[in-house]
């Protein structure tokens, strides 16, 4: 009887050593995750939102910043609001421009029009996206006189603070992604009003091939 | 003097040796499969959420692009949560009155977020990078799966160790153009998309265009271009 007690015993010790590895004790760590929740803050949210009166850096107008000593605030507001003055304006902002070409602009724009923005106003900008068609508010198509004569920083302005109802996406689209967005939706707004005699002469060919 | 052990004496010491190893090896075994069994890693168990959202729905059928929800992705570790006012860009005044979005209204009015359950949640001394691999050209697909056809998400691979390794040690048989990168389907059914024509186009030669084999002679090609190796050392993934 002894004999068996003591072999039970070393088996139960043998067993708990081997368990020992089913224990995953650091899998969840006492550090937080973004996003995670936690038990320390009273409202249990572990990236802590910014305190009040915090105005987030853009890394662009750092860096313009730090480059050259000169004062640029006027130049970052225009960067940052798109207006002078209050009122839009109709240049891309130098500050983008001397970090971006035309080409890479036009690129990026396109490629953060089609996340951000096809939702609603589809893929041409003519307002017909899914989400509408789904029962949100048309938007407006782009392709109207009011919108081609309007100035490039319009665009801007709108996604930046949103319009009738279309939310701001100031938090959501970094200012010069929104900036790439307005250059494209001028190429957009060109792609389906263009002058014909501005065609060379390859595209003109393909175009009256086409049927 | 007699013989100290009978004739099958043989026979039991040769049974219980090859019994013996069996029962090592199939304990082992069965030990291994349980560890990988969805049972330990979750995989394709659909977690209850507070509010049921559909990937098939905002994917699948609105054709939503992932980074419009999850933007940290090409640029941070991790893909993000949305926030509430992300949702409410769109249901503030679709289904604004629906009794299961409830708990986003309330979330948006109280500034209290929301609080989903996890489902991919890989160990703490894991440190797992989004953004390297979507600019690797790894697609969300090759972890993911078909996102687009998931009523409520589910993990869709059995994220262990040895799945990872499988991957770190053959980048060039999951990779695809970064076009496609955020299109949820295997890079075979996407043959016929324009990205991958283009992609064909500009890095295959002329004669390998038509091959049967094309896929992967485009990975191939993709896999020298985004310059993917074999990445193995342990901190590639541990600190």
């Amino acid at each position: 009887m002894r004999n068996l007690w003591r072999r039970l015993l070393s088996l139960l010790c043998i067993g708990m050593t081997l368990m020992v590895g089913c224990v995953q004790v650091m899998d969840d760590q006492p550090k937080l995750d973004p996003q995670e929740q936690s038990s320390f803050f009273a409202d249990g949210i572990a990236s802590r939102p910014l305190p009040d009166h915090i105005i987030a850096a853009d890394p662009a107008t750092w860096q313009v910043r730090s480059a050259s000593k000169h004062d640029a605030t006027t130049s970052d507001e225009v960067y940052l609001t798109g207006r002078v003055d209050g009122e839009p304006v109709d240049t891309l902002p130098a500050l983008l421009l001397s970090r971006f070409t035309y080409p890479e602009l036009l690129h990026r724009g396109h490629e953060r029009f089609d996340v951000s923005c096809v939702p609603c106003h589809d893929a041409t900008g003519s307002g017909n996206g899914m989400a509408a068609r789904r029962g949100f508010p048309y938007p407006p198509t782009y392709h109207s006189d009011r919108l081609r004569s309007q100035p490039l920083g319009y665009f801007f302005v709108v996604a930046t603070e949103g319009h009738n109802k279309m939310p701001p996406y100031r938090d959501l689209i970094s200012t010069e992604d929104r900036w790439a967005i307005a250059a494209y939706v001028r190429a957009l707004q060109f792609s389906q009003y263009a002058d014909v005699t501005q065609l060379k002469e390859a595209d003109l060919n393909a175009l009256q091939e086409s049927p | 003097m007699p013989q100290l052990f009978s004739r099958s004496a043989d026979m039991m010491l040769q049974a219980v040796l090859i019994g013996g190893i069996l029962l090592v090896t199939l304990l082992f075994s069965a030990l291994f499969a349980v560890v990988r069994s969805p049972d330990i890693t979750n995989q394709n168990v659909t977690i209850e959420q507070t509010v049921p959202f559909s990937h098939q729905h905002h994917v699948g059928d609105i054709g939503i692009d992932c980074r419009y929800c999850h933007q940290s992705v090409e640029t941070s570790a991790i893909a993000g949560v949305p926030p509430t006012q992300v949702c409410m860009n769109c249901h503030r005044e679709l289904w604004n009155q629906s009794e299961m979005l409830a708990p986003v209204r309330e979330s948006w009015e109280t500034g209290q977020p929301l609080v989903w359950n996890r489902v991919h949640d890989l160990p703490d001394y894991v440190y797992f990078n989004h953004s390297i691999h979507i600019h690797k050209g790894i697609g969300c697909y090759e972890c993911h799966g078909e996102v687009d056809q998931m009523r409520l998400t589910r993990q869709a691979e059995p994220l262990t160790m040895h799945w990872c390794l499988d991957c770190h040690r053959n980048p060039e048989a999951h990779v695809r153009p970064r076009s496609l990168v955020f299109t949820p389907k295997p890079l075979e059914d996407l043959a016929d998309t324009t990205e991958f024509q283009e992609a064909v186009a500009t890095l295959l030669a002329q004669d390998a265009r038509d091959d049967s084999g094309v896929v992967e002679l485009l990975r191939q090609r993709l896999a020298t271009d985004y310059h993917l190796d074999e990445r193995t050392d342990c901190y590639t993934c541990h600190r």
